[in-house]
């Protein structure tokens, strides 16, 4: 990971995932399905240039599995914290 | 004011019926009145749509009072009874947690990258078609030689079904698409499919092979995940949901791309186009043109409407695909559109499971046929294509083409 670059955080909840691989066919970068076809998430961290196409993952989801926000800036902690 | 009658009578293959744009235009939710003089919602409204599809408190089970019944013939409880077998309830009419269960088994069957390694497979399959269309003409017919062959070829490698056996199974889905069937011609078709699957069944638990049914059979089947009755129902699930829609899709996409020369040609010379282009077709063409039904278990609340519990809803998913708030001036088909969000696979836990399959099959077909075929066209002369509007599906019934 780049040091101070705006991230996002996604989280995908595989209790709700009902396998109908939109994430993985538009994002298979960030988004895998296991054997099951559950969704894994590749990337939890990716960089924020990627939002619209997060986004649009989020919109395509069937079940509403995927959840995107922008990441705690832990590299500012690093900074300030020495 | 009378209620307007639902299904609408489509006057414009290319279009949605002209009452239900009337209907859509007044508001995303209304009501309609089905055959039996019952009434139901009918959601018109994209985000309404995908509010309701994606709401656990609609349900999809047939068999549940208030569920709103489109045809005379289909009476869920009663026909699944009568048939027995394979014709009982199959993971589309059931709601959560029992689908789910059921789904899960069959997931990892259909993901991304499993459906993206039969894609050598469909094309070789795409090319034995096409092989039989040089043969037959010109003219020839594009349904019978490649729309309906290629998806039930698929189907037959996936689920294992003998390629012997096609015009039986498919002479069975078509007849369970027929909107004019008769309760009993369904509980017929349904127990001509339940004879046919028990024995497909039975053949693959004494000599199993690699297929789909068989790996069903040899595990969840086995060690108790699954029961027999589920196996059929999901046999009958996949042998025609898979093979009717698809088979649609590809005659109305074909119709549509040889109706507009430059499409075919843009296609031909831009094939990394074609995803695009299938997603557009997909919404533009949205073959579940009877809509999805559900039933509410609870008051819920949609544009302002109060939907009460034990009231019908009808999804109608085309209207949805051509709501103007989700997408801009819809009524016209632009193949560089890039909107995936339609609705045509569906929305929330139902939503098609073998999308990724669909979508493999319509990017070949397109692809392989304008590559053998790039000066295709619909045959000279009157009667050429002839558009089904007798259907649950929306579909084409011929389409004679020259080269």
């Amino acid at each position: 990971m780049v040091s101070g670059e705006p991230r996002l955080a996604v989280r995908a909840d595989r209790t709700r995932c009902c396998g109908s691989g939109n994430c993985a066919s538009i994002l298979p970068e960030m988004f895998d399905q296991d054997d099951e076809g559950l969704v894994v998430v590749r990337e939890p961290y990716p960089d924020a240039g990627l939002r619209s196409a997060v986004d649009q993952a989020v919109l395509l989801c069937p079940v509403q599995a995927i959840e995107a926000s922008p990441a705690e800036p832990v590299d500012a902690r690093f900074r300030f914290g020495g | 004011m009378s209620l307007p009658a639902y299904p609408m009578q489509r006057s414009d293959p290319y279009g949605i019926p002209r009452q239900l744009a009337e209907l859509a235009a007044r508001g995303p939710v209304d009501r309609v009145r089905l055959w039996d003089d019952s009434t139901a919602w009918i959601v018109t409204g994209w985000r309404e749509a995908r509010a309701v599809l994606a709401d656990n408190r609609f349900s999809a089970d047939v068999g549940r009072p208030g569920y709103p019944h489109l045809r005379p013939g289909f009476r869920g409880s009663r026909l699944a009874a009568a048939a027995g077998g394979a014709g009982g309830a199959t993971m589309l009419r059931m709601d959560p947690p029992a689908h789910d269960e059921l789904r899960r088994l069959l997931t990892g069957f259909f993901t991304v990258r499993r459906i993206a390694t039969l894609r050598p497979m469909v094309e070789e399959r795409a090319a034995a078609c096409l092989d039989a269309v040089q043969a037959a003409g010109p003219p020839c017919d594009l349904i019978s030689t490649l729309a309906v062959p290629l998806p039930s070829l698929v189907l037959c490698e996936l689920l294992g079904v003998p390629v012997a056996d096609r015009p039986h199974f498919e002479e069975l889905s078509v007849a369970l698409i027929d909107s004019a069937a008769t309760q009993r011609q369904l509980i017929g078709t349904l127990r001509g499919l339940s004879d046919y699957l028990e024995e497909l069944v039975t053949g693959k638990e004494k000599n199993p092979e690699t297929d789909l049914l068989s790996v069903l059979v040899q595990g969840p089947v086995r060690d108790g995940r699954m029961s027999r009755a589920d196996l059929l129902g999901t046999a009958r699930l996949l042998l025609t949901a898979g093979h009717e829609t698809s088979a649609s899709m590809l005659s109305l996409t074909l119709a549509t791309l040889l109706r507009d020369r430059t499409a075919w040609d843009f296609l031909g010379s831009a094939p990394e186009a074609i995803p695009a282009a299938v997603e557009e077709l997909l919404r533009f063409h949205t073959i579940a043109s009877a809509g999805l039904s559900r039933v509410a278990t609870a008051d819920v609340t949609v544009a302002d409407q109060i939907i009460r519990a034990g009231e019908g809803v009808i999804v109608s998913v085309e209207a949805a695909n051509r709501d103007p708030a989700a997408f801009e001036d819809p009524d016209r088909l632009r193949l560089d559109r890039g909107a995936r969000h339609h609705l045509s696979f569906g929305y929330g836990v139902h939503q098609c499971l073998g999308q990724a399959l669909a979508r493999v099959e319509l990017q070949v077909a397109i692809e392989r046929t304008i590559r053998r075929f790039p000066t295709l066209r619909v045959a000279e002369g009157e009667g050429r294509i002839e558009f089904a509007h007798d259907r649950m599906i929306h579909g084409v019934h011929r389409l004679e083409v020259a080269w």
